[in-house]
């Protein structure tokens, strides 16, 4: 047994995010669990713990602004434990939780609940979004002083869109009084109607109801309307297709308070990826064509896209094994948005290692407007995530944290990931075979 | 009846027709004709004898499951009739439930129809046995493909170059698109024709000419396949009125006119009397509806003899 490790030394990381210029090879002193030194060739003290980082890099911990974490209501498929530990794994260490538990998170007590639960875990922040209305109703609208004062950090009835447009214009002012921001999942149901997928050649081919892009645009523009008019602060989740794209680039040109977030599977595959069924392939809203996925790329890269977001939507393995069109819509990401990101955009030379960091720390901080999140601030407790992007390896079954195993990745070939996460001066995870010395610790 | 020239057709499902070569349908088609040849002339050939056919039907279709069962028996097998719509299969169990429990009684052929699209590639890695398409939700039905090309082949000789106008609900029709992959295959033009709402324009994609127009859509064509209006499957409307529909899209003896002197007229069946067809189109002489009907058990015989039930698939 090592001694509890209240002491720190990372040794000769590149460093990103800090004060120092982008990967940097620099030391990283933490002192009783606070952020004290970042600096070239410090020295050591001899009661502080020594992890040798050459080779890695350390980035502030990932921000996620969509989990599913599934408690309470739906322990069989993930809990906060569990969801905090794939967040971990992926590096994140500041995730947002979406209300539709069971029961739905709208009130005081449900709040509360899930901030208690989450303090008893790894140092992972969780950040509960409460819903925007009663039940996930569409109706009546919750509480937002009440749960802002519990702690709710946004409201969203994520799976659901608001279906009446005034009582969304008033959920926006009313969130606007406060300072929130609503997280809008943009969805006509009408327009879905029983579809499971992206209404291409795709769907076409395989007999399945497709889902068509204006079912998402639609929603997007008229909360972005609604946004601009009011004033109300809103981030669009997980944007999927180029029409929504174009939408929002239009009403940030003229000023509306709107964000955008998108998923990593969205980034990465088309309606192809669906193959012959492949449940892993079925989420919302559903994976659409190349020229959508380019757009989606551009999008991200020019700032149109504030910031990736994982969309993490654990199901227990036995809710996916069924037919298509019955399995539940939705896979976890937490664990894999870096190395699959990585793998496609940063080693192929597209994207900087810089401009990936960015999008997913600084990027989500400014969405939720707390600077205080951004980079590595010295007599804080430090949120690191420590990265290998050297190694190649076979995404398995036992690098997820997740109770689920609904990930289409498992088998693939990857580079980068956290190997040392620390999140809020926890050691969060150790990759037990690269630090065989380490103990999961709480400083 | 003499021996088949060719051992089988080295695969152990048929899942739908989009999986065979040209010269996997050419072999069926054969393999049925000759079937069709002794058919009533012996009392059972011994092909599968000893071996069990599972009929397991998720959705209610008589003339289907009959025509696989008189096929099989026909060649000497054992049947089992599961019609899971009336059984207590259905009462909180997964698909993959029901089929482990028909899994472990042991089958060497399982003839499936269910609801969901894909629901037979989704089963087929769970059986020893040889799982056989009856039709998955809006996906493939492709005995029905088959012998619907066996009778256009027998009554025009070749489906090489043969212009074929598939007329209705295209989008939510299993029928439509194995039929369509099939004709391709073998090298005919195909046509559906029918509204933007149930025929699609990027159904292009898939090499067939698409149009919303009913006149022009079946001009020159040497068949047309009309396919039954299927209500029960539409949550809304896609089309305004059955009327609505008939008049634009119903094959009756004056729209007739716009097509070829001789072309020949099929239907899957069951025909919604004077929607999509009227009475008097399906009594002509040029109606092959009938053929269709006959031509279902040697094809299926076709089918459950030509697949390997121990062949074993890399996939």
């Amino acid at each position: 047994m090592t001694p509890v490790a209240t002491d720190l030394f990372l040794r000769n990381a590149g460093v990103y995010g800090s004060e120092h210029p982008a990967g940097d090879q620099l030391d990283i002193r933490i002192r009783r669990g606070v952020l004290a030194e970042i600096g070239r060739n410090l020295s050591p003290t001899e009661q502080e713990i020594i992890i040798d980082a050459s080779g890695l890099i350390a980035a502030p911990g990932f921000i996620d602004l969509h989990t599913h974490l599934r408690e309470p209501g739906g322990e069989h498929s993930e809990t906060i434990e569990s969801g905090s530990h794939a967040a971990a794994r992926g590096g994140f260490t500041r995730i947002f939780c979406m209300p539709n538990t069971m029961p739905t998170c709208d009130s005081t007590a449900s709040v509360k609940q899930i901030i208690d639960r989450a303090r008893e875990g790894s140092g992972v922040r969780v950040y509960p979004v409460a819903s925007v209305t009663r039940g996930l109703s569409g109706e009546q609208l919750t509480d937002f002083g009440a749960l802002q004062r519990a702690g709710a950090a946004a409201f969203s009835d994520d799976g659901k869109p608001v279906p009446d447009a005034e009582i969304m214009r008033f959920a926006l002012e009313c969130t606007r009084d406060i300072g929130s921001v609503i997280f809008d999942h943009c969805e006509d149901m009408s327009l879905t109607g029983e579809g499971v997928m992206h209404e291409g050649t795709v769907a076409y081919r395989l007999g399945l109801r497709g889902i068509p892009r204006a079912s998402e645009s639609t929603l997007v523009a008229r909360d972005c309307e609604l946004s601009m008019a009011t004033g109300g602060r809103l981030h669009i989740c997980h944007v999927s297709n180029m029409d929504s794209v174009e939408i929002i680039r239009f009403y940030k040109s003229r000023g509306a308070p709107v964000t955008a977030e998108v998923s990593p599977h969205h980034l990465v595959f088309s309606e192809d990826r669906v193959g012959d069924y492949d449940t892993n392939a079925k989420m919302k809203p559903p994976l659409c064509e190349e020229a959508d996925r380019q757009a989606l790329i551009t999008a991200l890269e020019d700032g149109t896209i504030d910031c990736i977001a994982t969309d993490h939507a654990p199901h227990a393995p036995n809710l996916k094994a069924d037919t298509f069109d019955r399995a539940p819509f939705g896979i976890i990401g937490m664990e894999t948005a870096f190395p699959v990101l990585y793998t496609n955009f940063v080693a192929t030379g597209r994207w900087t290692i810089e401009f990936l960091i960015e999008r997913m720390t600084a990027a989500p901080a400014r969405v939720m407007n707390r600077s205080q999140w951004c980079g590595m601030p010295m007599g804080t407790r430090p949120h690191i995530a420590l990265l290998d992007v050297e190694t190649e390896y076979e995404f398995a079954v036992d690098m997820l944290g997740s109770k689920s195993r609904n990930c289409p990745w498992l088998g693939s070939r990857l580079r980068g990931r956290s190997v040392l996460t620390i999140a809020a001066g926890h050691l969060a995870y150790i990759d037990r075979q690269r630090f065989p010395d380490l103990e999961e610790v709480t400083m | 009846m003499p021996p088949s020239s060719k051992l089988n057709l080295r695969r152990r499902h048929l899942l739908g027709i989009e999986d065979l070569s040209p010269a996997d349908i050419v072999q069926l088609l054969d393999e049925a004709q000759r079937f069709k040849a002794v058919v009533g002339r012996s009392e059972s050939l011994d092909t599968l004898r000893g071996r069990t056919v599972v009929n397991l039907f998720f959705e209610n279709s008589t003339r289907t499951r009959m025509s696989f069962e008189m096929a099989a028996k026909r060649l000497g097998a054992y049947v089992v009739n599961f019609d899971v719509s009336t059984s207590s299969f259905r009462k909180g169990e997964t698909l993959l439930d029901s089929i482990q429990t028909i899994a472990a009684l042991g089958a060497d052929y399982i003839v499936m129809r269910h609801a969901s699209s894909g629901a037979a590639r989704f089963i087929s890695p769970h059986f020893d046995a040889a799982v056989i398409n009856a039709g998955d939700g809006e996906h493939e039905h492709p005995t029905q493909a088959l012998l619907d090309v066996f009778t256009i082949r027998e009554a025009l000789g070749r489906v090489e170059g043969l212009k074929v106008a598939i007329v209705g609900d295209i989008l939510h029709s299993r029928v439509a698109r194995s039929l369509i992959w099939c004709l391709k295959k073998l090298g005919a033009e195909v046509v559906v024709v029918g509204p933007s709402t149930l025929c699609p324009v990027q159904f292009q994609a898939f090499g067939v000419r698409v149009s919303n127009d009913f006149e022009s859509g079946i001009s020159g064509a040497d068949v047309i396949y009309i396919l039954r209006i299927q209500l029960e499957r539409q949550r809304v409307g896609r089309f305004p009125s059955l009327a609505e529909y008939r008049r634009m899209y119903g094959l009756d003896e004056e729209r007739l006119h716009a097509a070829k002197a001789n072309v020949l007229v099929m239907h899957p069946g069951p025909v919604n009397r004077g929607v999509e067809i009227t009475d008097e189109v399906m009594r002509r002489r040029n109606s092959l509806v009938v053929q269709q009907v006959e031509n279902g058990v040697p094809v299926r015989m076709a089918v459950l003899s030509l697949l390997d039930p121990s062949f074993s698939e890399a996939r």
